[in-house]
């Protein structure tokens, strides 16, 4: 972790979040978890190909957003009763994982709902970036 | 003399060469924006938003003490 609990450096272990899914057994209530990874593609531009994309994100201002992204959530969907958000910052190579999210209800038609709801607030208000890096070296900034 | 911190990211960087500054505040976010600008012509090609003290900011604003600022590029996380 690099100072924001959402932050990791580097690609979401492939675990991460069923590791989490396993864990408190004795929260009995919720009957849904819904889970969305997010990997980096091997895009083709002009000829070359992505091999890996490189994040950085502005730490301070990840968690308020994160809780504000959460908030909305909530307010909107009654039955909900967890959300988590893991996004790398760094080096995350094709193939890998670069943004996991988990929401946890206690039926499985809110969490389907605020899960798609949760990617795309966090594509729109989490202070991310991402620059594409090409197999030949080269890379670009995408927005 | 009033200061504040200005923080870059994504391309800004590229045109910034660096990541972060402090310098004197200017009276407001405009004023600080044409300053940007003329230090800094490229940045009137590219798109970003200001955020003061990590909340985003729409129009203009007085600056203060203190103040952290970031120019933030259009968000692509995921």
């Amino acid at each position: 972790m690099n100072g924001s609990k959402y932050l990791i450096e580097g690609p979401v272990p492939p675990g991460y979040l069923t590791d989490l899914a396993a864990g408190r057994p004795e929260k009995t209530s919720s009957g849904a978890q819904s889970i969305f990874l997010g990997k980096v593609r091997d895009d083709k531009v002009d000829e070359k190909t992505v091999s890996g994309i490189e994040y950085s994100a502005y730490q301070e201002m990840v968690e308020p957003v994160v809780q504000s992204i959460k908030d909305e959530l909530f307010k909107k969907y009654s039955d909900l009763s967890d959300v988590q958000i893991i996004h790398s910052t760094g080096l995350v190579k094709c193939g890998e994982i670069s943004l996991a999210v988990m929401v946890t209800s206690g039926h499985r038609k809110q969490s389907f709902a605020a899960l798609a709801e949760c990617v795309e607030l966090i594509k729109e208000k989490l202070p991310v970036w991402k620059k594409e890096l090409f197999s030949d070296g080269t890379s670009r900034w995408i927005e | 003399m009033a200061t504040i911190k200005l923080v870059y990211f994504g391309s800004v960087t590229d045109i910034t060469g660096i990541s972060s500054e402090n310098v004197e505040a200017p009276a407001t976010l405009d004023d600080l924006n044409e300053m940007l600008i003329a230090r800094f012509p490229k940045l009137s090609a590219i798109r970003y938003r200001f955020s003061v003290n990590r909340q985003l900011i729409t129009g203009d604003r007085q600056l203060i003490n203190g103040d952290e600022v970031a120019l933030l590029p259009p968000f692509a996380g995921g």
